[in-house]
C-alpha cells in the first residue's frame, strides 16, 4: 500500500478511483467516528460561532450538521440547511489542520531570563494519535504540503510530533464553494493521494476508499458492503459534476518561469495599492508556515517563555534588519507571497504552495484574488 | 518517536571577550558539554544562532577559522536588544548556541587563486574567518588581496590584527574610511568602490569575496564587473532576518533561496537575476 509519509524524493503513488472502495451506509457515519474515537485523537467539521470550525471531537453527535455555508469574495455565511439527507452542507471555514499540526502560539522553551538554559516543557499526557475527519482534497494536500516543509533535513520536533501517525479521513467534495479552484491546481475535487481513509457523499451511502493499511484496520470496523459499478458510475459523476461547476480557475502553464520574470510588472504597483497588508491570507492559508519567536517574560514566575507564533509577510518587521528592509513596500510583499505560493514554493519543494481551497478570497476584507492575480499577470506580461 | 529538538540551543560558556571599538565585541566561546565540543565542526563563512532568554535568537557568523581548538568567536556588532543584551556578558557566563548553518565560502575551489575579499563594517566578521582559514595554509592560496571599509576609524575592527594580515606573503590590505571625524587615519577615504581606484586589480584566475551592506555590495559588484570578474567568479554573503535557520520560519526567503539554507554564501550567478530586486 502506498507510503503515508513520503520523502520528498518520492513520488506519491496515485491511487485508481474506486481501486479499493466499500460502500457506507450514511446510518453507519457515527460508527466510522466512534471507531476513530477508539484509537485516536479525532478533528473535524463543528460548528463554532457563525462559521464552520475545526476542532475536537468527542463524539458522533459534535460533528456540524444542518448548517450550510455561503462563500462569496470577502463573505463567509453559516445558515440554516433544509434536511434533504445530506451530512455534509458546508465547505472549509478558515481553519485548517495548520491550526494542530503547526499551532498559531505555542511555548518552545522556558528559561531564566539572560540565560542561555532553554528547557523544552514536559510532554503532555495524551499521545494517542491524531485523526482528522473529512478533510477536503485541498487540506490532505495542504498537510503533504506542510510536510514538505517542516520534514526536511531539520525535523521540526513540534511538527513532527503532531503529525507523527496520524490518520487522514478525506471527505472528496461532491459540491464546492464558490471561491474554491483545486481543480486548476490539481488538488481536487479527488484526493487521489496521501489519503488512509476517503469518503464520497452519494444519495443514502457513502463510498469509502481506503488508501493505507491504517485506513484499512478502521474500515474492517465498520458495516460495509463492495461497491458496485453503479455506486462507482455515481460517485464519478458526482465529483466530474462538481469539478465541471468550479467556474474560478489559475492558469499555471509555465507559471513557475512566468512570475519570476515579472519582478518589475507594474501590475504589483496596482496590487499594492489594492492589498491593505492585513495578513488574513497568510492567517487562514493551510500552508504558510512562516513562523516568528518572541520572548515574553511571564510577570508572575518570573521565566521566559520563548513562544513560536505564525508570522505574516505582509508586516513590515518581517523582512527587518538593522539599519535596512529589503521589502519595505507593501507592492513587494504582496508579490512576495504571490510569488512564493505560485512560483518559489514549487522550486522550494516541488509542487505549488497554494492548493485551491480559496480561503485567501473568502476571508480577504478587500476581495482579493489569487488566481485572478496570476492571470492578469500572465496576460500582462513585460 | 523520539524527534531531535532542532531548535533547543546548546549552552556555551564565555571563554574570553575582546573589545573591537566601542560598538564592536569578539567573544570566544565553548560548549560546556564535552561531546558537543568535539563534534562541532564549521567552514568559514558558516553561521550560528545566537540565543539568550529573553532575547530571541539571531544569527551570527562565525568570525574564527576552524582548527584544533575547540573554541570559536563571533564577532557582534551592539544595533539591536539581542546584541544589547550580550554586551552585558562577561567571561564565564553562558550563551545558547545552535549551528552550524548555511553554505560557507567555497574554500576548496578558492585553492590556486588569487583572491580579492572585500568587506564593509561588520561584514568583516566571515571575512576574518575565511582569512585565518587561508592563513594556515597559505601556499595553497594565490595573491590575497583585502578591500576593508568602515564609516570612519571610530569603526574599524580587528585592527590589532592587520599588521599580521600583512605580514603574510603575497597579501594586501587597502583599508578605507567613508569619512573622518577629527581622528588620524593614514589611510584611503572614500566608500569602499572607490579602493578599486587606488589598488589594481586583475580577474585573471582570481575570484572575488564580497560581505558587508547590499547598497555597498552593489557598487562593488559595478567595480568587479568593469574589471572582468564574470559574475561566476564572484561570491558574495547575504545578510536576511532569520529565525530558525532551517529554511522552515520563511523570514530569510530571497526569491526562492532561503538565505540560511542556500547561502548565506552565493555564487553571483545564481543569485544575479534576484540582487536588488526587493524580493
Amino acid at each position: 500500500m502506498l507510503p503515508l509519509r513520503p520523502e520528498p524524493s518520492e513520488k506519491n503513488r496515485r491511487i485508481p478511483f474506486g481501486a479499493h472502495a466499500a460502500v457506507l451506509p450514511k446510518s453507519q457515519l457515527p460508527h466510522l467516528l466512534n471507531a476513530l474515537l477508539e484509537d485516536y485523537r479525532v478533528v473535524g467539521p463543528r460548528v463554532g460561532a457563525g462559521e464552520i470550525v475545526l476542532d475536537w471531537i468527542g463524539s458522533p453527535d459534535d460533528l456540524a450538521r444542518g448548517y450550510r455555508d455561503v462563500q462569496t469574495p470577502g463573505i463567509y455565511r453559516l445558515e440554516k440547511a433544509e434536511d434533504d439527507g445530506t451530512v455534509f452542507t458546508y465547505v472549509n471555514g478558515h481553519e485548517s489542520p495548520k491550526k494542530f499540526l503547526h499551532p498559531g502560539r505555542f511555548v518552545e522553551f522556558v528559561g531564566k531570563p539572560f540565560q542561555a538554559e532553554a528547557r523544552p516543557l514536559p510532554i503532555e499526557e495524551d499521545r494517542r494519535k491524531t485523526a482528522f475527519f473529512a478533510i477536503r482534497p485541498c487540506d490532505r494536500q495542504a498537510i503533504h504540503v506542510l510536510d514538505l516543509v517542516f520534514k526536511n533535513a531539520y525535523p521540526d520536533y513540534y511538527y513532527c510530533r503532531q503529525r507523527e501517525g496520524s490518520l487522514l479521513v478525506v471527505l472528496n467534495c461532491t459540491a464546492t464553494g464558490n471561491n474554491c479552484f483545486c481543480v486548476s491546481m490539481g488538488t481536487g475535487p479527488r484526493a487521489d493521494t496521501l489519503f488512509d481513509l476517503a469518503l464520497t457523499e452519494l444519495d443514502g451511502r457513502f463510498l469509502l476508499e481506503v488508501g493505507s493499511p491504517e485506513g484499512e484496520a478502521v474500515a474492517r470496523r465498520l458495516d460495509t458492503r463492495p461497491a458496485t459499478s453503479e455506486d462507482l458510475t455515481e460517485a464519478a459523476q458526482d465529483l466530474a459534476g462538481a469539478a465541471a461547476s468550479m467556474r474560478r480557475k489559475l492558469n499555471t502553464i509555465n507559471l513557475v518561469q512566468i512570475l519570476q520574470g515579472q519582478f518589475d510588472n507594474p501590475y504589483w504597483d496596482v496590487m499594492g495599492e489594492w492589498c491593505v497588508g492585513c495578513g488574513n491570507c497568510t492567517a487562514v492559508c493551510p500552508t504558510c508556515f512562516c513562523y516568528e519567536i518572541d520572548d515574553t517574560l511571564d510577570l508572575a514566575t518570573g521565566l521566559v517563555e520563548r513562544i513560536r507564533r505564525w508570522d505574516v509577510c505582509f508586516t513590515w518587521q518581517f523582512t527587518e534588519m538593522h539599519g535596512c528592509n529589503t521589502r519595505s513596500e507593501l507592492r513587494q510583499r504582496y508579490r512576495h507571497w504571490c510569488e512564493h505560493k505560485l512560483s518559489y514554493w514549487v522550486n522550494q519543494y516541488g509542487v505549488f504552495g497554494c492548493v485551491g481551497c480559496g480561503r485567501c478570497l473568502t476571508w480577504c476584507p478587500v476581495k482579493i484574488d489569487i488566481s485572478a492575480v496570476a492571470n492578469t499577470v500572465r496576460r500582462n506580461q513585460l | 518517536m523520539n524527534w531531535r529538538n532542532y531548535l533547543q540551543p546548546l549552552d556555551c560558556r564565555i571563554e574570553a571577550v575582546r573589545n573591537e571599538n566601542a560598538d564592536t565585541l569578539t567573544f570566544t566561546l565553548s560548549f560546556k558539554n564535552q561531546r558537543t565540543r568535539k563534534v562541532y565542526s564549521y567552514l568559514p563563512g558558516q553561521f550560528n544562532m545566537v540565543s539568550l532568554m529573553g532575547f530571541e535568537e539571531a544569527p551570527l557568523s562565525l568570525s574564527s577559522a576552524p582548527g584544533p581548538e575547540t573554541s570559536f568567536q563571533h564577532t557582534v556588532k551592539v544595533v539591536g536588544r539581542l546584541t544589547h543584551a550580550l554586551r552585558g556578558l562577561q567571561v564565564g557566563d553562558s550563551l545558547g548556541i545552535r549551528g552550524p548553518f548555511g553554505v560557507p565560502w567555497p574554500v576548496d575551489e578558492l585553492m590556486g587563486k588569487n583572491l580579492l575579499a572585500v568587506a564593509g563594517g561588520i561584514g568583516l566578521a566571515p571575512i576574518r574567518s575565511l582569512l585565518l582559514h587561508i592563513f594556515r595554509q597559505r601556499d595553497k592560496y594565490g595573491k590575497v588581496t583585502v578591500f576593508y571599509g568602515a564609516k570612519t576609524p571610530r569603526e574599524v575592527i580587528y585592527t590589532d590584527e592587520f599588521s599580521d594580515w600583512k605580514l603574510q606573503p603575497d597579501t594586501e590590505l587597502a583599508l578605507t574610511v567613508d569619512r573622518v571625524d577629527g581622528q588620524s587615519w593614514e589611510h584611503n577615504i572614500g566608500v569602499v568602490p572607490t579602493l578599486f581606484e587606488k589598488v589594481p586589480v586583475s580577474a585573471h584566475n582570481s575570484l572575488a569575496l564580497v560581505c558587508g551592506p547590499e547598497v555597498m555590495m552593489k557598487f562593488v559588484l559595478i567595480e568587479l564587473f568593469k574589471r572582468g570578474f564574470p559574475p561566476e567568479s564572484i561570491f558574495v554573503s547575504m545578510e536576511r532576518r532569520m529565525r530558525c535557520g532551517m529554511a522552515q520560519c520563511g523570514h530569510c526567503m530571497f526569491g526562492p533561496k532561503f538565505v540560511c539554507r542556500d547561502g548565506p554564501v552565493f555564487r553571483f550567478s545564481d543569485i544575479q537575476h534576484l540582487f536588488g530586486k526587493g524580493v
